[in-house]
């Protein structure tokens, strides 16, 4: 096979990738030329490539092979501790990449820096290095936090190894949940690098900080890894945590400088800036060196055009994987839930451990839920390259060591570029070609990200957005901080109006105020209700009772416990079925016992939405769109039992379960009842329209607002909560579509979406249009469920004529189908 | 309400934050029907209505004197003593006479005062200086009211206690802040108290009190004296005589229990906080003075239990619910014969475990047949333990294979009590079938 000399190779229907946006700079001069020192085929990686591309041509709707890159190096610093340098060389590292050499100057010349370049870039060294050279040579402390307590463990271990290996004689702690009492008290002392998670330094360490006085007031740096992942609710409580933290070193005389990491997004320097309420220098032009790196975009193929049906992600990633492995490739499958992890990795167990006296297994799940002893059993078989096929969530997808690996599947999209990028980066030798695939689901965001592949090669990443000021959370940590030291009239604590806040809380009885100075008087101690990850506390535990015995095997998020812990679940670890025979919510306790099922289960929820108040209101004729304050009550009523392989649905079982409840913010349609009969007059037809259109607008509202799927909720109804239509096909009040910022109080997507309503509208068409179903489908109107009867209009139609009058009452364009951004095509 | 509250409150509601309706509407009538008193006391008549004086501008101080022999229930108040909260020295070990020695203070690191964990008068962390058995005078009781007992830095000691010695008794004063402003010429006034105290006594001080004040010290940036001293906490002792006979160890069960004495009208100590609040928020300080009769009954009662336990835990006294293994584990650690003469001294009081322990230390002096009195006497009620040591008595001591057989046959279903059962029931039968 020839290649173009200068640009990264196009065949067939596949797109141009200059530089990716993720790896700014200049090209690599020897980029392209090593990848025609090698002829395909030779590396068993483009081995398989090849092979794919070749057999499934028409299921790759993007390849992109981004060239090997060149290291470019930096001399050490001449002003580093020669300790640390002797160190580093006992290690093999006599020169720093120039990203590294650059944080330095940055970091030491007092600047808070962000640094921003790939996965296995060595970006701690750009932290160890400051860190561990002001412990040696002023006997200063650094903080280090991390978004999970396996990555915080994995940096304990590197310092202690690069201490070891100089003789520095540092300290380096984790303080986490897990750190025995007796040592609590060694860590704050004499701790050097204290390493901890936000959730701690929220709840066990701020409120007591006259414990940490020493710590704090020697406190030099402040390292904040992967700062992307502190997104929406967490991040906005990040940013108050770290308010906190400032005020703290304050009163102590310090001023630490912070060194944040991200993967790429769209404005990391923004979001540090945000997150630190400082101004943050940016750097992010890697000098790590990289491996030829090829990304295939697959779409599994139409098994029923009429419905638009695809084969299902899960037969697509087993069918590469089990290919890999054949051709002796270590492999990570990125799935985007628990049960699917389970579900793929029985499929992969089958065939590759199908013997169970061939011990050990050559594949293995790893996943949120496992106790932490079988995570880290996992991490380091993986380490040590026993196991040929990891099958995980995102729980893998941060900087957990877990060695190189050659190939990546994504069983699905993860929901943003970033963690695209970051997952497929779990592949990748500095030396070696790698493969990353990412195998679409029939989700429609899926879809939509395959059929415009440009968005995701070529795109700009999303912009990471928090609300620092989102009044709920804002309040939460005004109490936490108050807590912690009186606040005095005139400090500053966030955007809003502070000393009204303050004598709200004395108002409560929380604060007193004593001339210019409110102080804490309630008998509490706030932090323990306040979450940072999720607004409802109190993780469920699972209890396996089988023979009599009560051993907990797994635990679940509060948030996760209603769809996944409900009597008569199948509860799956390691892919091994657990049944729920009861589970106790009010103590938060599951008991489960081993089952054979040949099935697994799905949860059935419901919404219901009030609308409270009303923000802003944009009236036009027939429709009106405003948004505002709304309640959700959410229901779970029943499940459904799935049979493995054929998919088919064998059965239904009732839960019974509190409602859970959400008060957020809200963007919706409310559409004129005459307008809707007008276009749609049968009330099946209007309702599968409104769902249909509905389903479409959140696809799109996702990628606009630049968040999760999981960020936006969306609700068809009337306002009222009624159900949509009654029986005599007239509306009962006016029908309306509701998305919503799916946090308590909401964290300003709703906003967001609102002001960009009209893109909303006009990227909702075009994805409906362009489906390649004849009458709607996963993809574009989502599932609407039974089939039509004779005579009407397809779901697809029904939504069409909807979004048509959403449109045209809201004078957005019908002829135009260009999306901001990508540009939709398929 | 301004509209930042208005949405506030909304928001709170929904997050099912907010108060319940009836909550509401109870705080609106509080607000509305001027509960809030219009002008707070001053410090002068609220210092009258103490029966003290306003020392520095939001700290009333109040002193009450207790002469020694002033009864108490049963009790009466006397010099602290402590043959057994502290031991006089550790690494010297063994045959320590408990006498009066003191010293070995400053010569000997091991001493109490390097903050001996596993003492039973949880005494340490403190002064390694500090002679090992304080001259009355240089002890200091301490304890103090909170606006809370959740920790950290949110909880301020609004009142804080000290009972100091004399010869002719001894003096408590309270200092009762009147507004946070004070809190640093508060705990001012409290270091200065504890001038010249080498030990300091609490009652769950070292978990509670201690860490809360050095927080306040550190906040209010006040040096602190705490850290000088050796700190001896009752609770400890306490739990270890009493924990598996009383229901719990709070200072008013050994109060009630220990002293005999019952509090008329006391302020129950966890609405301590509600009375500070009521005096800053609603300028109410009526139940003030009850506050500070509380704290000054705690401090009292601290004074008359500590000589008592000092005594029970020495051996030369004891009650029937108080724990006679832990005393005499207590004194064997020191002195093995002093155990033994101890459960002697009380045979009646002793239950079941008690009893092994006794005969224990018969086996380990070489007193056998006393040993096997007891052994006897247990055995009588199946006790495993006592069988499994009557089995190995007849085998290795007696020599009486058959004997050693029925006990250990009558063991049989208790086998975990010996983990060699097996084995022995195999070399009886062997030895008695050879010898038949």
């Amino acid at each position: 096979m020839t290649r173009p000399a200068a640009a990264p190779l196009l065949v067939d229907d596949t797109v141009t990738v200059p530089e990716p946006a993720w790896r700014s700079g200049p090209p690599a001069a020897g980029g392209v030329a090593g990848v025609a020192e090698h002829p395909a085929g030779a590396d068993p990686v483009r081995g398989l490539v090849d092979h794919l591309r070749r057999r499934h041509a028409d299921r790759i709707t993007g390849y992109a092979c981004l060239p090997a890159r060149a290291a470019q190096w930096a001399d050490l610093p001449a002003d580093l501790d020669p300790r640390i340098a002797t160190a580093l060389a006992a290690r093999g590292i006599t020169r720093l990449y120039r990203h590294q050499q650059q944080a330095w100057q940055a970091v030491t010349g007092g600047e808070h820096t962000v640094v921003v370049t790939p996965t296995a870039s060595g970006k701690s060294l750009c932290y160890h290095l400051p860190a561990l050279h002001a412990a040696l040579t002023r006997g200063e402390k650094s903080l280090y936090l991390f978004p999970t307590k396996a990555l915080a463990q994995d940096q304990v271990a590197e310092i202690l190894a690069l201490t070891a290996a100089g003789d520095l004689g540092i300290r380096a702690h984790s303080f986490d949940g897990d750190t025995p009492s007796d040592a609590r008290a060694a860590v704050r002392v004499r701790g050097d690098i204290v390493v901890s998670n936000p959730d701690m330094l929220h709840v066990g360490v701020l409120p007591h900080h006259t414990k940490w006085a020493q710590f704090f007031e020697s406190l030099a740096y402040v390292v904040i890894d992967e700062v992307h992942t502190y997104r929406g609710v967490f991040g906005s409580h990040l940013a108050n945590v770290l308010r906190r933290l400032q005020r703290i070193c304050a009163f102590y005389g310090r001023q630490p400088v912070f060194i944040l990491t991200s993967a790429t997004i769209g404005n990391p320097g923004e979001h540090a800036a945000q997150l630190i309420g400082a101004p943050v220098r940016t750097l992010d032009d890697s000098g790590a060196p990289a491996g030829e790196r090829h990304v295939l975009l697959w779409n599994p193929p139409v098994v029923n055009p009429a419905l638009g049906l695809r084969a299902s992600a899960r037969s697509q990633t087993t069918r590469i994987a089990r290919a890999a492995t054949r051709r002796g490739l270590t492999s990570i499958v990125f799935a985007n839930t628990r049960l699917a992890v389970e579900v793929l990795t029985k499929y992969l167990k089958d065939t590759f451990d199908a013997d169970p006296r061939r011990r050990p297994a050559r594949i293995m799940a790893y996943r949120g839920g496992y106790l932490p002893t079988q995570r880290r059993a996992t991490e380091a078989r993986l380490r040590a390259g026993e196991v040929d096929c990891v099958v995980a969530t995102s729980a893998l997808e941060l900087g957990v060591d877990i060695g190189a690996l050659d190939v990546c599947i994504l069983n699905g999209y993860p929901g943003s570029i970033a963690a695209t990028w970051q997952r497929l980066g779990r592949a990748g030798r500095r030396t070696r070609p790698s493969l990353g695939v990412l195998v679409a689901s029939s989700e429609a965001l899926d879809q939509f990200i395959v059929r415009t592949p440009d968005y995701l090669l070529t795109g700009s990443p999303e912009h990471a957005r928090i609300a620092p000021d989102q009044l709920l959370i804002l309040l939460d940590h005004v109490r936490c901080a108050a807590f912690e030291l009186p606040f005095r009239r005139g400090e500053r604590f966030g955007g809003e109006d502070l000393p009204a806040l303050l004598d709200h809380l004395a108002e409560q009885g929380v604060l007193h105020r004593e001339h210019d100075t409110w102080h804490w008087i309630e008998d509490s101690y706030p932090a323990n209700t306040v979450s940072l990850r999720s607004i409802a506390n109190g993780n469920f535990v699972v209890v396996d009772i089988t023979d009599g015995a009560a051993t907990i095997i797994a635990e679940v998020d509060y948030s996760a416990a209603a769809t996944t812990l409900y009597e008569g679940a199948i509860y799956l670890v390691q892919a091994e079925p657990w049944q729920v025979e009861r589970l106790d919510w009010e103590g938060r306790k599951a008991f489960v016992r081993r089952t054979d099922a040949d099935y697994y289960t799905d949860a059935i929820d419901y919404t219901r939405l009030t609308i409270l108040d009303e923000f802003t209101t944009d009236e036009a004729g027939a429709v009106t769109v405003a948004s505002g304050e709304v309640h959700l009550v959410r229901r779970v009523p029943g499940y459904k039992k799935i049979r493995y392989y054929t998919h088919e649905n064998i059965g239904y079982g009732d839960i019974t379960l509190p409602d859970q409840q959400m008060h957020t913010t809200a963007v919706w349609w409310r559409l004129a009842p005459a307008a809707l009969a007008g276009c749609l007059p049968d009330r099946d037809e209007a309702t599968r329209g409104l769902l249909g259109a509905a389903h479409a607008m959140h696809v799109v509202a996702t990628l606009v607002t630049m968040s999760e799927p999981r960020d936006l909720g969306r609700s068809v109804g009337s306002p009222e909560g009624a159900p949509t239509g009654r029986e005599d096909g007239t509306w009962a009040a006016a029908p309306t579509i509701h998305l919503y910022d799916n946090y308590p109080g909401g964290v300003g997507l709703a906003g967001a979406v609102y002001e960009r309503r009209d893109e909303v509208l006009r990227g909702a068409r075009a994805l409906v249009r362009g489906c390649s179903c004849t009458g709607g489908c996963p993809s574009c109107t989502g599932p609407l469920g039974d089939p039509v009867a004779g005579g009407q209009l397809t779901a697809r139609a029904c939504a069409e004529r909807v979004l048509d009058l959403l449109a045209r009452a809201s004078g957005v364009g019908g002829g135009e189908v260009a999306m901001g951004g990508g540009g939709a095509s398929g | 309400m301004s509209g930042l509250l208005g949405r506030l409150a909304t928001l709170q509601n929904d997050r099912g934050q907010g108060p319940s309706p009836l909550e509401q509407s109870f705080a609106t009538t509080l607000r509305t029907c001027g509960l809030r008193h219009p002008t707070p006391p001053s410090d002068t008549v609220l210092a009258q209505l103490c029966g003290g004086e306003v020392v520095a501008p939001g700290v009333i101080r109040v002193a009450s004197h207790h002469r020694l022999g002033t009864p108490r229930g049963r009790s009466r108040l006397e010099p602290p003593r402590f043959s057994a909260l502290i031991r006089p020295e550790r690494a010297g070990g063994g045959a320590g006479d408990s006498g009066e020695a003191r010293g070995g203070g400053a010569g000997d690191p091991g001493g109490a005062g390097g903050g001996d964990a596993g003492h039973p008068g949880g005494a340490g962390g403190g002064n390694p200086g500090a002679p090992a058995r304080p001259e009355p005078a240089q002890v200091a009781l301490l304890d103090t009211e909170t606006t809370g007992l959740a920790g950290g830095t949110g909880t301020v000691a609004f009142l804080i206690g000290v009972g100091r010695y004399h010869p002719e008794g001894l003096t408590v004063t309270q200092w009762l802040l009147t507004g946070f402003h004070a809190e640093a010429a508060l705990l001012a006034e409290v270091t200065a108290a504890l001038a010249g105290a080498t030990h300091l006594a609490t009652f769950n001080g070292r978990t509670f009190d201690a860490p809360l004040l050095r927080t306040r010290h550190r906040l209010t940036r006040v040096p602190s004296v705490l850290d000088t001293l050796t700190h001896l906490d009752l609770l400890h002792p306490t739990r270890r005589l009493f924990r598996t006979r009383w229901p719990d160890c709070r200072l008013q069960t050994v109060e009630r229990t220990l002293l005999g004495f019952t509090r008329e009208d006391d302020l129950p100590g966890h609405l301590a906080p509600v009375v500070w609040s009521d005096l800053l928020r609603r300028g109410d300080g009526r139940r003030i003075p009850r506050v500070l009769a509380h704290n000054r009954d705690d401090i009292v009662t601290l004074a008359v239990a500590l000589p008592l336990v000092d005594r029970l835990l020495a051996g030369e006294e004891h009650r029937p619910d108080a724990d006679a293994r832990a005393v005499a584990r207590h004194l064997a650690s020191r002195d093995p014969a002093a155990a033994r003469a101890y459960l002697e001294r009380h045979l009646r009081y002793l239950d079941n475990p008690a009893l092994q322990d006794l005969a224990r230390h018969y086996r380990r002096s070489g007193h056998w047949e006393q040993a096997a009195a007891i052994w006897h006497e247990l055995a009588q009620d199946d006790d495993p333990h006592s069988l499994a040591a009557l089995s190995r008595y007849h085998e290795h001591r007696l020599r009486d294979p058959v004997a050693a057989l029925h006990y250990a046959e009558r063991l049989g279903a208790h086998t975990r009590v010996d983990p060699h059962h097996d084995q022995r029931l195999r070399r009886l039968r062997r030895a008695i079938g050879a010898a038949g």
